[in-house]
């Protein structure tokens, strides 16, 4: 058998052997391209890279369950508000003695055993449905909708080309409409072109901004239904999982980016 | 004791019609009711007596109507019934849907051969690299991310197709590209895609034995065009038969 000394030096290179990744093994990516766009027209600006860890994260339906549960579960209020057995107002005297009767043991008519009695477990409006998730386990959820929707090539990032292509004269580099000409207010018609050029009419789109954005606001009223703008702060899995379309500035995907790092 | 209730059948049809319906008929009414009409104002030229104005027409005096003193009403289209001004709206918006300024950087023929796309592969690494690609250097992997972004920036502008992100990442070389077209555009995937169903098996190339029927797939629009015209088609027969049964009731 081995001494204590060659154990010892064993035990050593296992740990030191088994730390590091395989000699012939490729170590995953860890970065992932997106594109950057300018809006309306979705002309390609430059290449954006993105950790894979929050545009291609493997899909994990477990966490996004888990997620829209929780997010559902904290959306729900209940107007529920039975009266308990304090509230139903019958007099706290025993209606039996406790031995003698014949009868089963009893205490007052607010028990919720009786007829008439008050509710076991009563509550008051509003009823509170909150579950609880671990932060890890939402960010990780939450990383795993944007990349599914990455993977299936409906996430398009709209931001600045630092000077590899030019923006267009009708073309912004933020998710905002403006109108063609100051005097005019036809942004609805330049959002509609937009819908029809890309085929997304009757799609869910979502728009994830960094600010506000009055004019995407504004011309995007008539088609409200269809439309979700979120500001960068309020998004949840829920909007990405529902999207058809998810239309996201640069700038808000660098913050969900830091603020989901798990 | 089971009694059986007397359901009157009422059966509405429309055998005659004239015109499209419109359906904002009386609602026309409705919304003139209290339009405020303008005042005509009185014209004293036009105030004579009937006699003195047909005996000054036989006389051969020529009455001069001033047009100051005509009231015009000032009538939209909104004025006259059966104008539907919801299809007018709809006609002016589908114009200035056409000619509003959009930068369409995206090609409007869209890549449907093999030669086709074969001349957009070689042109968009003639316009990025400045050469005539060969073999070789069409399945070699872009040198940096610049070049990258120039080349599938033209393949797709000139293609007309948009390349998903993921793809752009995972492709490597230009022949990736285009087999990634050949497999996703040329094949016809593409087209069949439905989003309703993204992991839907085609089944429609896949020869099966005789005894083996796959039904075909059908869209949406198709199967309700075919259920509108069956409708229309039942309506029109059951016309037919309310007509026929009149005149021979009243024939006997």
């Amino acid at each position: 058998m081995f001494s204590k000394r060659q154990a010892l030096t064993l035990g050593k290179n296992v740990r030191y052997v088994a730390s590091q990744p395989l000699p012939n093994a490729n170590l995953p990516q860890r970065y992932t391209l997106a594109t950057v766009r300018s809006f309306p027209s979705l002309e390609p600006m430059t290449f954006a890279p993105v950790p894979t860890s929050v545009l291609d994260a493997p899909l994990r339906r477990d966490l996004l369950w888990r997620a829209v549960i929780y997010e559902n579960d904290s959306k729900r209020v209940g107007s529920s508000n039975p009266p308990g057995r304090s509230d139903v107002g019958y007099s706290r005297r025993k209606i039996l003695p406790q031995k003698g009767s014949g009868m089963a043991r009893a205490g007052d008519a607010n028990s919720p055993i009786r007829h008439n009695g008050g509710r076991a477990l009563a509550r008051t409006a509003p009823n509170d449905y909150t579950t609880a998730l671990p932060k890890k386990a939402y960010s990780l959820a939450f990383n795993n909708a944007l990349s599914h929707q990455y993977r299936n090539g409906n996430v398009f990032v709209i931001g600045a080309g630092n000077g590899i292509s030019a923006t267009s004269e009708t073309d912004l580099n933020e998710l905002e409409i403006v109108p063609i000409s100051e005097s005019s207010e036809n942004g609805d018609i330049v959002f509609e072109k937009f819908l029809s050029e890309y085929d997304l009419k009757n799609r869910k789109l979502l728009f994830i901004i960094n600010e506000p954005r009055p004019g995407l606001f504004a011309f995007t009223e008539k088609f409200k239904d269809k439309v979700n703008i979120v500001q960068k702060e309020f998004v949840d899995v829920n909007d990405l999982l529902k999207a058809h379309r998810i239309f996201i500035e640069l700038e808000a995907l660098e913050y969900l980016a830091v603020t989901n790092v798990v | 004791m089971v009694t059986a209730r007397f359901v009157p059948m009422v059966r509405a049809s429309r055998q005659f019609t004239s015109g499209a319906a419109r359906a904002d008929f009386l609602s026309w009414f409705r919304r003139n009711k209290n339009k405020d009409t303008p005042a005509v104002p009185a014209q004293p030229e036009l105030q004579r007596d009937t006699k003195e104005v047909i005996s000054e027409i036989e006389s051969g005096k020529t009455t001069e109507v001033k047009s100051s003193s005509v009231t015009r009403l000032q009538l939209t289209d909104d004025d006259f019934v059966g104008v539907d001004l919801s299809k007018q709206e709809a006609q002016i918006r589908s114009q200035k849907l056409a000619t509003v300024p959009f930068n369409q950087w995206l090609s409007q023929d869209k890549v449907s051969t093999e030669q086709q796309l074969e001349q957009v592969v070689s042109e968009s690494y003639l316009e990025t690299f400045g050469n005539a690609p060969t073999e070789e250097q069409l399945g070699s992997v872009f040198e940096n991310l610049v070049d990258k972004f120039r080349f599938t920036k033209l393949l797709q502008s000139k293609s007309g197709h948009i390349i998903p992100d993921y793809q752009l990442t995972r492709l490597q070389t230009p022949l990736e590209f285009k087999s990634w077209f050949e497999n996703r555009v040329l094949s016809g995937k593409l087209g069949k895609f439905k989003e309703s169903e993204p992991n839907a098996i085609d089944l429609s190339d896949i020869k099966f034995p005789p005894n083996v029927y796959v039904v075909p797939d059908v869209k949406p629009s198709v199967k309700k065009q075919k259920v509108q015209k069956i409708l229309e088609e039942v309506a029109a027969l059951e016309a037919q038969y309310e007509r026929e049964a009149i005149e021979k009731a009243k024939r006997e």
